[in-house]
């Protein structure tokens, strides 16, 4: 009996013990919103870093996302003058506070040490009051209780949670875990303020931002294969002017400058006539679109390199080169129109896919979509640096040129050259690319079926994604990047073309931040 | 376990992970092809190639073709792919489970189940590392920088083509032949029926015809192409290009001389304000291997194009002058007629004209296994060819037509009589019922000349055609 007595005593103790053993809390350490002082980019990512590192004790696990994290901890960092604060509090995955601490320093040598203090104090404190909680399910709403959300609100724009660089909308989920299901909002009720336009006739293919009246609207022109449209843009669409194209005429694209500095954004559209390229620039004078240069011989984009002034680039055509010579800034004196300061461009970059952005160090590299639409770095010497594994970029906009040599191989008599998307930098150095994928994407037949837009950072060895918009499901045909607002404004196909339909077009806009 | 059977189970294991992770990290694909259906009512087609028989009451002709085509590219990076291409070709009915014996052009007839692939193009496309060199190595398709009068056709080979600042330079072998046949009366029981005639173009009269002749040495009878050119962008829209040619040929040598073709050519392109002007000269000299004299005859021939074309209206208006070079009398020592390439016999050239954009006069582009034409060699038995024709294309949106008019005549020729072969008028009528996807109606009638005066009886019914095509490409 006695045997039996210890025996069971060792088997209840053998089972307890790893039962009853205190494993580490997960955790998870969010983006700090920084305010006041110098590098707030930097420094938010900074600090979620040093205080990963520092939180983890015997008690304490870090995790480099929050999916299966217990406690979230957020913080913020204040400077006034030399003195700085850092506040963080610890919440479980019900948003209830577990523990909150501060430390305070006179300069920013003490920084570092005030991170470690702060760590050990919070580890302490979630060790000492975090209640693990019993399900992993959530939990149903008591009636007659404030319900905390398990589920964020969605946004348009998602943020990759990462430990190195993390962004600011972390904020906006910290109190929550990360869901399995994305459920998608509405546009028009989702946060960041979506907004939709009504439906357009027909597949459009470009689009390109004006100025902003002082009703308050925008000034947007769309382009189709044969026809440009002025829209003024608040509430609704409305529809101002439009001329189209004649004969065997085709559009391929629409952008807007104000090259002359009268405050007047012109609006420059890139026409191919048979194999002659006849572009030309109107000005849109608020009621009609006044045609103020014809027969341009060039490919028009529109760019702000590495973040600069807009300006419009051009690129010729010969006779037997789709994509003729270096790009060249586009000048107007007076009434004519120059091509002046070229730019050399690295492997397989032509005008309509590449930009440039400058790193830490002021050197500026290019950025650019490879034909088979792998994002591309070259340095300023036009050195290849980086290369994604995922494919961006993709676009329907294609031109045809007669190619009889080719035709016994292709069967076509015409070569089709496609355009590729507009990759846009922002001010603050972060590269937008947008993203069409779709299931019958093959030699030239394209038909793309879904969409997103991504932004990415560099840091000095590859590129890291910042933030991409959710996905769409419709073919992303142009966008435009409102830089003042924080918007994105996307031009999809919602309907493709058909034998006896002309298809259909809407506008989105998307708040970034 | 035993140890061998572990070193196996991860033999195998490590086998499966490279063969997956391999291919997905390597490569990327990249897929075209193209499906071309044709309805054609004629009387002078019959699913063949070759020159046109012209004969008083050929009938009507009225049967359906069709030709898919799948090329698939495999990159390993930017600088090397492996290009390959496959055709397969059938007429509705014609035939199923290979029950005639025969493979290619196949496949149409009811069950349908025929092996019927075709091998167009394998080969490999590189660059050289730190050069401008790209080199593109096996069977493929070359096409001259003279519309086509030299070679337009698929041959094993290597082509170099190395961009300069001034614009490029470049050179090309092609194994074209390498007739094995074996000997006795195994050459004369497997020798195909061309080894007996021309291997420089001009059928029977440069050969001993009826010969056979007998090899078992690979690389011993051959029949190769040799170029150089090099090209210079004098401005962006002025481009100058020369070329030297060498086609040699020593299949026929156990009956006759070897052939040596030079050819030296200037072609160039212009854009002249709203017009874009091009053409060629290209001229002949070296010896024909012939039965003729010491065994062969000295050439001396030329070819020459001229062609334009400037937006005209809503469209384009196209014209294009052609002059391949004849001669007379082929029994003297000197040949003065143009010297073209065929690929294995009179049915299926190894050149083509095909900016013309006749339908029944000269080959047309959208032929398939149908691709009979009046002047289908351009030698055009030894007489050479005069021609003129210019054409109108119209697009607009969705909707285009195409229509041209063509004349003709023998450039020199022995008989009595007119020279003029006729007038052609044809027209191409179609709608993009989507951007890959085309349908169109094409309509030709071809007038025919006096040279076709017969000496007694009926003349020849003048040929027409009528067609109904629906292309895809991708």
């Amino acid at each position: 009996m006695k045997k039996f007595a210890v025996c069971l005593t060792l088997l209840l103790l053998f089972i307890y013990v790893p039962a009853g053993g205190a494993a580490p809390i997960k955790a998870y350490v969010s983006e700090f919103s920084v305010t006041g002082g110098q590098n707030k980019d930097e420094l938010k990512g900074v600090l979620q870093t040093l205080l990963t590192t520092r939180i983890t004790s015997d008690a304490v696990t870090t995790l480099d996302n929050k999916t299966g994290a217990e406690v979230i901890v957020s913080g913020s960092y204040l400077q006034i003058g030399k003195v700085f604060s850092i506040d963080a509090v610890a919440r479980d995955v019900r948003g209830n506070v577990v523990t909150r601490s501060f430390v305070q320093g006179e300069s920013q040598d003490e920084l570092i040490a005030a991170v470690g203090k702060l760590a050990q104090v919070l580890a302490g404190g979630i060790a000492k009051n975090y209640v693990p909680t019993v399900s992993s399910q959530p939990v149903a709403p008591v009636a007659g209780a404030v319900t905390v959300p398990v589920v964020a609100p969605p946004t348009d724009i998602v943020r990759p949670v990462d430990i190195i660089k993390p962004s600011t909308a972390e904020k906006a989920v910290d109190a929550a875990t990360q869901p399995d299901i994305i459920r998608a909002a509405p546009v028009a009720k989702s946060v960041g303020g979506g907004w939709v336009s009504q439906r357009l006739t027909g597949v459009m293919s470009g689009i390109a931002l004006g100025r902003t009246l002082e009703n308050g609207e925008r000034e947007v022109f769309v382009a189709g294969n044969r026809t440009l449209k002025y829209y003024q843009m608040g509430e609704g669409l409305k529809l101002v002017a439009e001329v189209s194209t004649s004969g065997e005429e085709k559009i391929l694209g629409v952008d807007t400058a104000d090259l002359d500095g009268d405050g007047v954004q012109e609006v420059y559209l890139t026409v191919l006539s048979g194999e002659s390229l006849v572009s030309r620039v109107y000005l849109a004078d608020g009621a009609t679109l006044k045609k103020i240069a014809d027969n341009l011989p060039y490919f028009m984009r529109g760019m702000a390199l590495a973040g600069g002034k807009k300006k419009i680039y051009v690129q010729q055509m010969s006779s037997d080169t789709d994509f003729y010579g270096d790009v060249y800034e586009l000048v107007k004196s007076g009434d004519r129109y120059e091509m002046k300061n070229p730019l050399k461009l690295p492997r397989f970059a032509f005008l309509y896919n590449f930009n440039q952005f400058k790193d830490r160090e002021g050197k500026t590299n290019f950025v650019v979509i490879h034909p088979d639409g792998y994002l591309m770095v070259y340095s300023a010497s036009r050195d290849e640096l980086w290369r994604s594994s995922d494919k961006y970029g993709g676009s329907e906009v294609y031109f045809q040129r007669p190619d009889l040599s080719n035709f016994r191989t292709t069967g076509d008599p015409m070569r089709w050259i496609f355009l590729q998307q507009r990759i846009t930098v922002t001010g603050s150095g972060e590269i937008v690319v947008p993203q069409n994928g779709g299931f019958w994407v093959v030699g030239n037949s394209r038909s793309y079926g879904k969409s997103a837009v991504v932004a990415f950072a560099w840091d000095g060895s590859s590129l890291e994604e910042r933030w991409r918009t959710r996905q769409s499901q419709n073919y992303l045909a142009d966008y435009a990047f409102d830089e003042t607002r924080k918007e994105l404004v996307l031009l999809e196909a919602v309907k493709k073309e058909g034998l006896l339909d002309k298809g259909a077009s809407a506008l989105y806009i998307k708040k970034v931040e | 376990m035993s140890m061998k059977k572990r070193l196996l189970a991860v033999a195998a294991v490590s086998a499966l992970t490279v063969a997956t992770a391999v291919p997905a990290l390597a490569l990327d694909n990249e897929f075209h092809g193209l499906f071309r259906v044709r309805g054609i009512i004629d009387n002078f087609n019959d699913g063949a190639g070759g020159p046109v028989g012209l004969k008083n009451n050929p009938g009507t002709r009225s049967y359906i073709e069709q030709r898919a085509r799948l090329m698939y590219i495999a990159k390993a990076n930017d600088d090397l792919k492996l290009v390959t291409h496959f055709e397969f070709d059938s007429r509705w009915g014609d035939n199923s489970y290979g029950s005639n014996g025969s493979t290619r052009n196949n496949g149409g007839g009811i069950g349908a189940d025929q092996t019927n692939l075709e091998t167009k193009n394998i080969y490999l496309d590189f660059n050289i590392p730190s050069t401008p060199v790209n080199v593109k190595l096996g069977i493929q398709g070359f096409d001259d920088g003279y519309k086509g009068i030299i070679s337009s056709t698929d041959a094993a080979g290597l082509v170099a083509k190395a961009k300069m600042s001034f614009g490029s330079l470049g050179g090309a072998y092609f194994r074209f032949d390498d007739a094995v046949t074996g000997t006795g009366a195994a050459a004369t029981a497997t020798a195909p029926a061309s080894y007996t005639n021309s291997y420089v173009g001009v059928p029977a009269s440069s050969t001993t015809a009826g010969s056979v002749i007998q090899n078992s040495t690979p690389g011993y009878l051959t029949r190769d192409l040799v170029n150089l050119n090099a090209k210079v962008n004098v401005t962006k829209d002025v481009k100058v290009g020369v070329d030297y040619y060498l086609l040699y040929s020593d299949v026929l040598r156990q009956t006759q001389n070897r052939a040596n073709i030079h050819m030296a050519g200037i072609n160039a392109e212009a854009k002249v304000g709203p017009a874009t002007v091009d053409g060629f000269v290209l001229y002949q000299t070296g010896r024909l291997g012939s039965a003729i004299g010491t065994d062969s005859q000295k050439v001396s021939a030329f070819a020459a194009n001229v062609g334009a074309k400037v937006k005209a209206g809503p469209g384009t208006l196209r014209a294009n002058a052609l002059y391949i070079s004849g001669n007379r009398d082929n029994g003297t020592s000197t040949r003065n007629d143009f010297q073209t390439i065929l690929e294995r016999g009179a049915t299926t050239p190894g050149h083509a004209f095909y900016a013309s954009e006749m339908q029944i006069m000269l080959r047309n582009k959208y032929n398939m296994s149908s691709d009979r034409a009046v002047v289908f060699d351009l030698n055009n038995g030894s007489q050479g060819l005069l021609g003129g024709f210019v054409g109108y294309d119209l697009a607009i949106d969705k909707f285009f037509m195409n229509s041209n008019l063509g004349a003709a005549a023998v450039a020199r020729s022995a008989r009595a009589g007119s020279d003029y072969l006729g007038t052609e008028l044809n027209t191409e009528i179609g709608y993009k019922m989507y951007d890959n996807l085309t349908t169109s109606v094409q309509a030709g009638y071809m007038l025919l000349g006096q040279y076709y005066k017969p000496a007694n009886g009926s003349w020849a019914e003048n040929p027409y055609t009528a067609k109904l095509q629906v292309n895809y490409t991708f």
